[in-house]
């Protein structure tokens, strides 16, 4: 049996992004008065004294940097080798996350990507880059 | 910001110790601490009630208890006047010796042991909470070279692949640990670069001879005035000149380029401080969990242009002998990394080389030295602490 994957273990904090995941949203937090949004959540916003709303995004980006990871993480290791991304998104968080339709070899940095959403870890909560094209 | 009383040469490191790194040592850290105190003491000659401060890293293998140092003063002896812990990863080490230098300097205490010691090849029980356990672990992050390797990608991408440069780091490393004794046994081999190049992907391109290997093990510094080094008729004072640190490079995601680190601060601060050029560095002892690591810091602190390390490392000799020799006894990737006690194994090095202690190993130009570290890595960006320390071989 191998291990399974790591839960995700919600917080006050972080539950309306969690929630959002299940209808496949992706939500960043947005400081309305330095215009600014950030990934992952923080407590207080980055940028200004100003109260966080959360705003769904396109999950549109270029991707940063990517690896192709032989050492599975628990629950990973069907998956493995899979390969793992940063991702600028457009509205400027950077996200890291595994990448899915692309052959490591393929991709180039600078490229453009987008969020996905997965369901080889059962239970759907998983978001991916692909190649946006 | 200034730290004027380092340039004075105000404050001295008047001993050194280690403990040779072992893998599965079947030790606890305070075993390990016993040992390394001992060794200490009896080099440096003095009583151990003279120690009045305690300055230590946490140890992954212990990580479950909060009264660190409580624990390590009871084990080891002491009653001190000040205490604390550092939890900068491996940038604690040296980050203890200027905050040992600091309570010194401000009257806290006289005579601070900085310890560190762990075992985490034996036991291990620190785990990372926040975005690490949420918004990584779940999502695939497994182990620490994954981070470099990503950071290796944004790197090759910007400036084309590191690979020749970082093939010849490990061969002049591994040549060091050849002439080192205190170096991991395990790790004594020599090795060319195809062997490097040969070596199995971990997080492609991240190979395994790029790689810390963990182990157990401790080292510990004595840290006073320069007034009681005297006093105590130190034969060889180590002095810190100059220190900066950052910690938590770039949190607002205002640099666009995740390959840079607070290197590009304190690198340039610590040797303005110092009044030296890079080019009067006369050994580098650079934090090296991967050798991607030390490129960087390379071009960041000012050794090179960016992009330029690779050739840097190819056109120059770093190795004994060279013009910029590099972490000299083989480095924590040659030597071994006893967990916490990390940053203190490129930082004994030094120190024994400013000493003329470093045997087959010793340096002919050994008057100064910079050492640096390196701790955590933050979400989706790069390392978020590091520091700088420039030490200087007293009279």
């Amino acid at each position: 049996m191998s291990e399974s994957r790591t839960p995700i273990v919600e917080t006050d904090l972080t539950r309306p992004f969690w929630q959002a995941t299940k209808q496949r949203r992706f939500l960043l937090q947005y400081d309305p008065k330095a215009d600014r949004y950030q990934f992952y959540p923080r407590p207080i916003s980055l940028y200004s004294t100003a109260p966080l709303v959360w705003r769904e995004v396109k999950g549109e980006g270029t991707l940063i940097a990517h690896t192709l990871c032989h050492t599975p993480a628990p629950g990973f290791a069907a998956l493995t080798p899979y390969i793992l991304a940063i991702v600028q998104l457009a509205e400027g968080p950077r996200v890291f996350a595994r990448v899915a339709d692309a052959k490591y070899e393929e991709l180039k940095v600078g490229q453009k990507m987008r969020i996905v959403w997965g369901d080889e870890l059962g239970d759907g909560r998983e978001y991916l880059f692909a190649p946006a094209n | 910001m200034t730290m004027q009383w380092l340039q004075d040469r105000e404050i001295a490191i008047v001993a050194c110790a280690d403990t040779k790194p072992v893998k599965r040592s079947g030790k606890t850290a305070l075993e390990l601490a016993g040992e390394v105190t001992d060794t200490l003491l009896r080099s440096a000659g003095i009583e151990r009630d003279r120690i009045d401060g305690l300055a230590a890293t946490p140890a992954n293998s212990e990580a479950y208890n909060p009264f660190w140092t409580s624990m390590l003063a009871d084990a080891l002896g002491l009653s001190v006047g000040w205490s604390q812990v550092t939890d900068i990863g491996g940038a604690s080490i040296i980050g203890n010796i200027l905050r040992a230098g600091a309570a010194v300097h401000a009257g806290l205490c006289e005579m601070v042991l900085c310890i560190a010691a762990d075992a985490p090849s034996t036991q291990f029980f620190a785990k990372q909470s926040g975005f690490r356990a949420e918004f990584c672990d779940p999502f695939g992050y497994s182990v620490l070279p994954l981070s470099f390797a990503l950071l290796t990608s944004a790197y090759a991408a910007r400036y084309g692949s590191p690979d020749r440069g970082l093939a010849r780091l490990a061969v002049t490393q591994r040549n060091g640990a050849l002439l080192n004794d205190r170096a991991c046994d395990y790790l004594r081999v020599p090795l060319t670069e195809e062997d490097y190049l040969a070596s199995r992907m971990i997080s492609h391109p991240l190979r395994l001879l790029d790689c810390v290997m963990r182990c157990d093990g401790a080292n510990a510094f004595l840290v006073t005035s320069s007034r009681m080094a005297r006093e105590m008729g130190c034969a060889a004072p180590v002095h810190p000149i100059a220190y900066r640190e950052c910690i938590n490079f770039d949190p607002k995601n205002a640099v666009d380029d995740i390959t840079l680190t607070g290197f590009t601060q304190a690198g340039p601060a610590a040797l303005r401080d110092a009044g030296l050029a890079p080019a009067d560095i006369q050994s580098f002892h650079p934090y090296d969990d991967f050798y991607i690591a030390i490129l960087l810091q390379l071009e960041q602190i000012g050794f090179c242009r960016r992009g330029q390390a690779s050739d840097f490392i190819r056109e120059h000799n770093v190795g004994i002998g060279g013009d910029l020799p590099i972490n000299t006894g083989g480095g924590q990737i040659s030597a071994g990394q006893p967990g916490l006690a990390n940053g203190g194994v490129n930082l004994i090095e030094a120190v024994r080389q400013l000493r003329g202690e470093a045997g087959p190993r010793q340096l002919a130009e050994a008057s100064n030295a910079m050492v640096t570290g390196i701790g955590v890595i933050q979400y989706a960006r790069n390392w978020g602490c590091s520091n700088v320390i420039i030490l200087e071989r007293g009279a």
